[in-house]
């Protein structure tokens, strides 16, 4: 999965194909767990995303009431969160450092934030983390 | 003096000869037939349609497997298929069974239906053998499932068709020429559906039962003015007729005549709304047995859309003209050029309606016991009737009890869905067939059961479902389906056919489900449940010629649904060519029913365009074999998803495929008790994946609809207690959903759980 997210394949992130996100994400997320990574050990990062998530989804009257088209107030609306994204890493590498086993997720997140440039990188990324995590709380199911 | 009758009653004498003559060779009956003189015309018909000296009666291959309306060659290299032996009949029980056609020629069991025929037929022939309408009634009864000349043309057509040809004949036996006559009333789904009012059910049945009168009315007028038995009645029924006669200036100027009376009758009783187109097209008498019918009988059918265009410029003249109106309107159909408006029942908030809509309330009311109809053209008849409607001036008299006195000779008895020899021992006698299953109400013995009693009766939410199907490309079937073999028997046998599903075979399979299902059927409610396996909350609307509307309890009306088109295809003998779509519509009591019905048909319109064979249920369009699913599977032999295997290119193998497979694990399974949250968070995810559709790049499309939700899938089920999660079955639910393959169903699989299981109105 990093190797493909850090290939040359896609720019941005966008460009992940959901399908081959979905595919990625089934066999990582037991991977994850093999490694014993708990999700507490980066639940600063979870809220950190779902916190973004929410912002951007935050009716900001600003921005709607402006003359701006659409596309123009959704870039506006990704501005405001566009510096906090990069913060993610940080919080990442903090949890990598305490955690092994936090590494390997650390290192793939990591090179997808770095392709995130527009609001459609940033939904496909939450779309990565969610499915990753998913996969991941499937295995206590099994 | 020489009759028609006479004429059409020699052959049908003949065709009863032939019955008697396999039955038991040593019956006296065809050395009595032996000093009668043949009519020039019953010669000459017979020698058009190849019945010669001869033919004997035998087993009948089914019809269905012929038709083929592509241009190509049959998909599948499909299997023989025969009539089970087994006459028509309704004697210890409320409908015929359904005969399921078989995969070998039924040979031991001829001699028991021949010992039947001797016991039921032939003991009484003697005393009725001038009586052509209970012969005529045998032949049906017996006649349906024995072929006569041709492997696959069935007795009754046979003998119906060289009826019709030899009347058609008479006094003028060596013509050149024949006449088809053919009729449609359009404006009925006009007439029927857009009502809205209190008790509109049994008010909609009313209306699809007066129309069906209508249709007999004219077909009747047709003879009594042509002078022709009812033999030549090719086909008649919803609205359609068609009719051979004699090709003469008289046949036409009273087709002509009869069609003018009936448009300006029914001007003013529908205003404008139903109209009907009356054709006349003649040929050579030697193209009925050649592919040249198709294109006469085409032509006919041409003929008749031109004038219903017509008159559709007509109307708008006449929309245009200035027209009476008194502002007031009909709370029942709207209309507004009259002023006679009155309660339409005796409640004390009954809404104001015309006299049709009145008369229609009313006949309602009488239907669920009328057993038989008298139609005479006086108002005087012997019998107490229960009530009498006028169509055209001819009564329609309606009797809870089959008349005891003698009918007089210019009257027929119509018997609503009787095959008891015994009850046509009156002259004048005819079956009428009729889609017309309805549960009893609960409330109100003797009555159809009401709207909200059918919502009451349903599992989980407490909804009334509005199903309407119809067979695909019809049309086709009928102009191009038999190909070659396009003659006249076979062209009535495969209408015959067809509209015997739809209104005799339509009741037994509502009305007894468990023994009319087809072998290796799938159901959802098993016998266990016995009250609700046998779905009896049902109440058709209509059913007759190849399509159907019928209104129930939604969950009963869904699985109805499925065993119809299970029914169907049993019956047709698997045909790929011959299919049916469908639309449910579910909806709150209060819910205006002619929106219903609009609805249930745009539904069904949405299935049409899925490429045909298909049902749209809950919003969601599939083909039937993804509804009705498959169990322990690989994706190598499942069909119906070509284009998803061409997408996701994996095999697989499936302990679950489809919808109902997975409805069944997951409902008809108490021991897994999974919380209401599982089904919830399905929803839930189908709805997410509704709105990224939506919002997806065409590239993205198929991401989206097979993966995007697989990862929340496992999520949710991860979720749920040990316990359920370790249950084998679980497993395999598990398993199969999580399979891409699957990945278009949950959304409906959900729903119908969820509609199942809710429990609050
Ligand atoms: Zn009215």
């Amino acid at each position: 999965m990093l190797k493909y997210i850090t290939s040359d394949n896609f720019k941005c992130l966008k460009d992940y194909p959901i399908r081959k996100l979905v595919e990625d994400a089934e066999a990582f997320g037991p991977e994850l767990k093999k490694q014993k990574l708990e999700t507490n050990q980066i639940r600063k990062f979870l809220d950190a995303i779902n916190r973004l998530k929410a912002k951007l989804n935050q009716d900001d009257e600003e921005i709607q009431q402006s003359q701006m088209k659409e596309e123009e107030k959704e870039k506006a609306k990704f501005a405001k969160i566009k510096d906090e994204i990069v913060l993610l890493k940080p919080k990442l590498a903090y949890a990598a450092a305490r955690q092994d086993a936090v590494k390997s997720l650390s290192k793939v997140m990591s090179a997808a934030i770095d392709k995130v440039y527009t609001k459609e990188d940033f939904d496909r990324l939450v779309q990565l983390i969610e499915s990753i995590i998913a996969y991941h709380k499937a295995e206590d199911g099994k | 003096m020489m009759t028609s009758s006479q004429v059409a009653l020699q052959v049908v004498q003949q065709a009863i000869a032939a019955l008697a003559g396999w039955a038991d060779p040593n019956n006296p009956l065809t050395s009595k037939l032996n000093f009668v003189e043949e009519y020039p015309e019953v010669t000459r018909a017979k020698e058009i349609l190849g019945w010669k000296k001869d033919t004997e009666v035998g087993t009948l291959r089914l019809l269905f497997d012929r038709v083929n309306p592509s241009d190509e060659l049959k998909q599948e290299t499909s299997e023989l298929h025969y009539h089970p032996l087994m006459p028509i009949d309704n004697d210890n029980k409320e409908y015929p069974k359904i005969p399921y056609p078989l995969n070998y020629e039924p040979q031991e069991e001829q001699k028991a239906f021949k010992e039947k025929i001797k016991k039921e037929v032939l003991e009484s022939l003697h005393e009725n053998w001038e009586n052509l309408s209970l012969l005529m009634l045998i032949l049906e009864k017996f006649g349906s499932c024995l072929s006569f000349t041709e492997s696959d043309v069935a007795l009754v057509d046979m003998n119906r068709a060289t009826a019709a040809v030899a009347v058609a004949l008479f006094d003028n036996s060596e013509a050149e020429n024949i006449s088809l006559i053919a009729g449609d009333l359009s404006g009925i789904q006009k007439f029927i559906y857009t009502i809205s009012s209190d008790g509109a059910l049994k008010s909609l049945r009313a209306r699809s039962f007066y129309l069906e009168l209508v249709t007999e009315e004219i077909v009747q007028q047709l003879l009594e003015e042509l002078n022709l038995p009812r033999t030549s009645i090719i086909y008649a029924g919803g609205g359609n007729l068609y009719l051979l006669a004699a090709a003469s200036n008289k046949t036409e100027e009273k087709v002509k005549q009869i069609q003018n009376e009936f448009n300006n009758w029914l001007i003013n009783k529908f205003q404008h709304k139903v109209f009907l187109a009356l054709e006349c097209k003649t040929f050579y008498t030697n193209d009925i047995v050649n592919k040249n019918l198709s294109s006469h009988w085409n032509e006919v059918i041409h003929q008749l859309n031109k004038q219903k265009k017509r008159k559709f410029y007509e109307q708008i003249n006449n929309l245009l003209a200035v027209r009476d109106s008194f502002g007031d309107r009909c709370r029942v159909c709207y209309r507004d050029d009259t002023t006679d408006l009155e309660q339409l029942n005796t409640e004390d908030d009954s809404i104001l309606a015309c006299p049709t809509c009145r008369e229609m309330f009313q006949l309602g009311s009488q239907l669920f016991k009328t057993k038989a109809v008298v139609r005479s053209r006086h108002n005087n008849i012997s019998s107490k009737s229960d009530a009498d409607y006028i169509i055209n001036n001819s009564h329609y008299f309606l009797f809870n009890q089959l008349p005891t006195q003698q009918i007089q000779n210019d009257e027929t008895l119509f018997l609503i869905n009787n095959w008891k020899i015994k009850d046509y021992h009156l002259p004048h006698s005819v079956p009428l067939l009729l889609g017309n299953y309805g549960q009893e109400s609960f409330e109100n013995q003797g009555n159809f059961i009401r709207a909200h009693e059918l919502a009451e009766e349903a599992k989980g939410i407490k909804r009334v479902g509005y199903l309407r199907m119809d067979v695909d490309n019809l049309g086709k079937i009928f102009a191009k389906g038999l190909g070659d073999n396009h003659t006249l028997p076979r062209l009535a046998g495969l209408s015959r056919q067809m509209s015997y599903f739809f209104k005799v075979y339509l009741n037994s399979l509502a009305a007894n489900r468990k023994d009319t299902l087809p072998e290796n059927h799938k159901i959802l409610t098993n016998d266990k449940n016995q009250k609700k396996f046998a779905r009896l909350n049902l109440l058709f609307i209509y059913a007759g010629g190849d399509d159907l509307f019928v209104s129930g309890s939604w969950d009963e009306v869904v699985e109805f649904a499925f065993d119809i088109y299970q029914s169907f295809r049993a019956y047709t003998g698997h045909n790929p060519y011959i299919t049916l779509s469908g639309g449910i519509s579910i909806n709150d009591v209060k819910y205006p029913i002619y929106q219903a019905a609009s609805d249930s048909g745009e539904s069904e319109k949405k299935a049409k365009a899925n490429k045909r064979d298909s049902l749209c249920l809950f919003g969601e369009v599939f083909k039937w074999d993804e509804w009705l699913g498959q169990t322990n599977v690989s994706t190598d032999n499942i069909k119906v998803i070509a284009e998803s295997k061409l997408y996701i290119s994996k095999k697989e193998q499936l302990g679950l495929f489809g919808i109902l497979p997975f409805v069944d694990k997951l409902f008809n399974n108490p021991d897994l008790g999974y919380p209401q949250s599982f089904i919830r968070n399905l929803l839930v995810t189908a709805e997410i994946q509704e709105l990224a559709l939506k919002k997806a790049k065409k590239e993205e499309i198929n991401d989206i609809k097979y993966f995007l939700h697989l990862p929340k899938l496992a999520y949710t089920m991860s979720k749920l207690p040990q316990k359920l999660r370790s249950h084998e079955d679980f497993v395999l639910i598990r398993q199969s959903l999580m399979s891409p393959y699957n990945a278009p169903y949950f959304p409906a699989i959900a729903t119908w759980i969820e509609l199942l299981t809710r429990t609050q109105a």
